[in-house]
């Protein structure tokens, strides 16, 4: 009989990589890469930056993996360099005020791949998805950035305030007005599509 | 001997210096003649004499704003990013049925060349254009358009370009 | 506890959140279950919500992240340092230059000098002091003033919009 190969625990994929093992750290990078990309998607609105910025953070995430103290899971670890890393972009672009991450920010959820798309789509609700995402897009990036952030953080990510704040570096109620503002203006503009 | 070798190294560097020249004024031209993409960034600012403040975001242009108008209130209405071709035009709605398109027309001696225009409904179901402009701006620089009624005040409409 | 719509609709984001505990959970759960005008609401916060997460999410599975790790790996084995270091080095690499190569740097210098010189449209005067330089103006059932304004001389085109009043509205201009 036939043993399923286990996938090994992100705790021994450190340890594996730590020890030089480079080929765990491809382990890591095809693990969480679609989730990385979501979030960097999101936040600056296009395919390359967000490419560019998921490259980055798994390149400094290797780079200081001495720093992981395993305090936080890998995953969270991994999830703050990558909004630093998106944040650093728009910075060097100009696109974007000074805003800082924190250290102790820890979402509390272990997450994984996303589920594939649904196979049964047939090609009208296809090219329906595709309108809407479209309309999606635009309205987002027509949000000030602190507001997409904010919406991006809890509404892909399901961060809660205090970890949006902290990521933000305001306070729990400045994310709460961004929240409420960002989502008055995508009702506004979605809300129509979405009947 | 020795006149004939400067002679040499003169004609050589001018022939250089042709070459040169030659180059680097087919590499601009064929700047301004490919298929580039302007980014252009419009930032929709409510100017009106509420609460005093202005949105971090566009502090440096409510700085220059503030040279010349009295408003004490700059709220970030929205932020719209376009890439738009060479010769391509993005339309931006603004307040009160107002349209805005922005007409990316070419690449000039360093700067982005836009044409703006701004149509208005009025009520057939019909529009007019209420202002036509062209300019030339430097890559990164901003230039405001403003004055229409939004709610609160009036907007103000400030555009940025570079080039992608 | 009972409440109020008008105060379910202050909490009603939180409770969306999952950020809402103790009474104020408990009062907003149940009177979304008997209000349909906050339900309503509530399902108009989660609709787009909903909609957000499921495009970020198909984004991310539609692109073909495969080569993400010949990025990556390409980019680690690539020293940190070297890129200072090597800088430093084209740096040296020039100050060391032979007589000659110097005069083609010099060339080159004179040759960057004489093609900005004669580009067409660079000829204004006005092109160190402004961002922009407006080539027309047209206006229509409107009167329009250009200004000129702050340090950095930003233009601004102001249309003296007549859609509500014709009152003197030049945007409080204070000089």
């Amino acid at each position: 009989m036939e043993q399923e190969e286990r996938m090994p625990s992100d705790e021994e994929l450190v340890e594996r990589i730590r020890q030089g093992e480079q080929a765990a750290f491809q382990t890591v990078v095809e693990k969480y890469q679609q989730r990385m990309y979501a979030v960097a998607y999101g936040l600056l609105g296009n395919r390359e930056d967000a490419l560019d910025t998921v490259q980055e953070a798994f390149v400094k995430a290797y780079r200081s993996l001495a720093k992981f103290k395993g305090e936080s899971s890998l995953y969270t670890w991994l999830y703050r360099i990558t909004v630093n890393a998106a944040i650093d972009l728009e910075r060097k672009a100009g696109r974007r005020e000074e805003v800082e991450f924190r250290e102790e920010i820890e979402p509390d959820e272990e997450k994984g791949e996303y589920p594939a798309a649904p196979p049964s789509e047939n090609p009208v609700e296809q090219l329906m998805r595709k309108e809407l995402g479209g309309l999606i897009e635009d309205a987002i990036q027509k949000l000030p950035s602190e507001q997409r952030t904010a919406i991006v953080l809890r509404e892909i990510e399901g961060l809660s305030y205090k970890e949006i704040a902290g990521i933000m570096k305001c306070s729990e109620g400045t994310v709460m007005s961004r929240l409420h503002y960002g989502r008055k203006k995508l009702q506004e503009l979605l809300g129509p599509h979405l009947e | 001997m020795k006149n004939a070798s400067v002679l040499n190294r003169a004609v050589t560097l001018f022939a250089f210096l042709l070459i040169l020249f030659w180059a680097s004024s087919q590499a601009l031209a064929q700047r301004d003649e490919a298929t580039e993409t302007v980014r252009v960034t419009v930032y929709l600012i409510e100017a009106s004499h509420g609460t005093p403040g202005a949105d971090p975001e566009i502090e440096g242009i409510v700085r220059q704003l503030k040279g010349t108008f009295g408003y004490s209130s700059y709220r970030l209405e929205s932020k719209i990013r376009k890439d738009i071709k060479m010769g391509d035009a993005e339309k931006i709605s603004l307040p009160r049925s107002r349209v805005m398109y922005v007409y990316a027309q070419g690449y000039e001696g360093n700067r982005i060349k836009l044409k703006v225009k701004v149509s208005e409904k009025t009520g057939r179901g019909e529009s007019r254009d209420t202002l036509n402009t062209e300019f030339r701006i430097v890559e990164g620089g901003t230039i405001v358009i403003g004055g229409y009624d939004c709610d609160a005040g009036k907007l103000i409409v400030a555009i940025s370009a570079d080039m992608r | 506890m009972t409440i109020r719509c008008e105060d379910v609709r202050k909490l009603l984001e939180r409770f969306y959140d999952r950020e809402l505990k103790g009474k104020q959970l408990t009062a907003v759960t149940a009177h979304v279950q008997e209000c349909v005008n906050c339900s309503k609401e509530l399902e108009r916060i989660e609709r787009v919500g909903r909609a957000l997460k499921a495009h970020y999410e198909q984004v991310a599975v539609s692109e073909s992240l495969s080569g993400m790790w010949n990025r990556v790996s390409e980019a680690i084995e690539t020293p940190a340092a070297a890129e200072p270091l090597s800088f430093r080095e084209k740096l040296l690499g020039i100050l060391r230059l032979p007589k000659p190569a110097w005069a083609a740097v010099a060339a080159v210098a004179v040759a960057v000098i004489l093609v900005f010189a004669y580009l067409p449209g660079n000829q204004d005067s006005t092109f160190a002091a402004n961002d922009c330089i407006i080539d027309s103006v047209v206006a229509e059932n409107c009167s329009i003033m250009v200004y000129e304004t702050g340090n950095a001389g930003m233009k601004v085109i102001w249309v003296m919009d007549e859609g509500t009043s014709g009152t003197n509205n030049n945007g409080g201009v204070t000089s």
